[in-house]
């Protein structure tokens, strides 16, 4: 890509990133950063929406599944222009899929968390945001 | 005439001349890019606190600051009750955080036109003017300071003075910096930009302050390009509450 005269003269001053609202939604001091939570269920809901994307996950009672994890969960997501970076989209979930919810729980001990990442029936991962593990990519 | 004619023909081409090698020695940023977790740290959180696998060093004073506001937050501090988010902001503290939003995972946009150059959240005036008075009432302090550029070579230097004494943020009164840094109103930044490749920023943060650091802090970001993000306008926001609507406003 070249620069030219035109593209000097022609002033772009669009500005992605609206930094006065960052420092808000970069504050996860209310979930338990040192613990991570692996909820399977149903998608009840799924909000495609800002500050913060929400997904709301049935897990249903079973064979192997702690008594204190069942119930509806509130899974928040990052923005959608974070989130979008990602792989996500207003179509990603819909009532009914099947996913695999990897997140911080709440440290109140309502059923609310910090997504990570979701894992899809097919193995496919998508991540809330740019981290990754170590080593993974 | 005929001589007057060559004169000025002369004269516009030694102007052109000039202004395309200005142009096509200057490296192109503009477009959107995506920084990397370079730590690959597994978290944004801890990428946050640790920097980019640099840790500020910081003075003594702020180093307890930074203690007492975190068992501030772990004792249950995590609301902000200043107001911001919901458009309030008083005259004595600010918002935004240049740091933070160079931290941030969404895409950053550079704009270049002939006077300045959007760097994400920056505005870095190249038009040679000198910073403001940064004391004067007049000088209205945000997170993201006031900012002067110029290119020397293939880098964008960017000098950034005027931040905020004080933050509108009843959790980190003093504007926090990736890595355990903090920025005030005696801090002054410079950063260099440049591309390593076409499709590879590097954007170098160095913070100075004595009455914060040890030494300058000093870490450097990496940035993709990428396409310029889909449109997937967000939805409007339901009726029904959320667990962590007492946190944050919406």
């Amino acid at each position: 890509m070249t620069f030219s005269i035109w593209r000097l003269v022609a002033a772009a001053v669009v500005i992605l990133v609206a930094s006065g609202t960052v420092s808000a939604h970069h504050s996860f001091a209310m979930f338990d950063q040192d613990k991570l939570v692996t909820l399977k269920g149903s998608v009840a809901e799924w909000y495609w929406i800002n500050p913060h994307g929400h997904i709301i996950l049935k897990v249903d009672a079973a064979p192997g599944v702690d008594p204190k994890f069942v119930g509806e969960w509130d899974i928040e997501c990052a923005s959608t222009s974070i989130m979008r970076l990602q792989g996500w989209s207003s179509t990603t979930l819909k009532p009914g899929d099947q996913v695999t919810i990897s997140a911080n729980p709440l440290k109140d001990g309502n059923k609310g968390a910090s997504l990570f990442y979701a894992t899809f029936p097919d193995g496919k991962r998508l991540y809330r945001d740019i981290a990754r593990p170590k080593g993974k990519s | 005439m005929k001589a007057m004619r060559l004169v000025l023909a002369a004269g516009l081409g030694v102007i052109l001349a000039a202004t395309l090698r200005a142009q096509t020695s200057a490296p192109t940023i503009a477009g959107f890019w995506l920084v990397q977790d370079t730590a690959a740290t597994g978290s944004w959180q801890e990428w946050w606190d640790n920097g980019p696998g640099v840790k500020a060093k910081v003075r003594p004073e702020i180093v307890k600051l930074n203690a007492e506001d975190a068992a501030r937050v772990a004792a249950g501090n995590v609301v902000n009750t200043a107001g911001r988010g919901r458009g309030q902001q008083a005259d004595d503290c600010a918002n935004g955080n240049l740091a933070m939003s160079f931290a941030s995972s969404g895409a950053q946009e550079i704009a270049v036109s002939s006077t300045e150059i959007k760097l994400g959240p920056q505005t870095v005036y190249m038009d040679g003017r000198p910073h403001p008075d940064t004391k004067s009432p007049a000088y209205k302090a945000t997170g993201n300071g006031h900012s002067t550029g110029r290119w020397q070579g293939d880098t964008l230097l960017v000098d950034t003075v005027g931040f905020p004494a004080k933050m509108c943020d009843t959790r980190w009164r003093i504007m926090r910096v990736t890595g355990g840094g903090r920025a005030k109103e005696t801090t002054h930044l410079t950063e260099r930009v440049r591309l390593s490749d076409p499709n590879t920023l590097q954007l170098t943060f160095t913070w100075a302050d004595p009455s914060i650091y040890l030494e300058p802090y000093t870490y450097t970001y990496t940035f993709k390009r990428i396409a310029k993000p889909t449109e997937d306008p967000a939805q409007a926001p339901p009726k029904r509450e959320f667990l962590t609507d007492k946190y944050w406003p919406r």
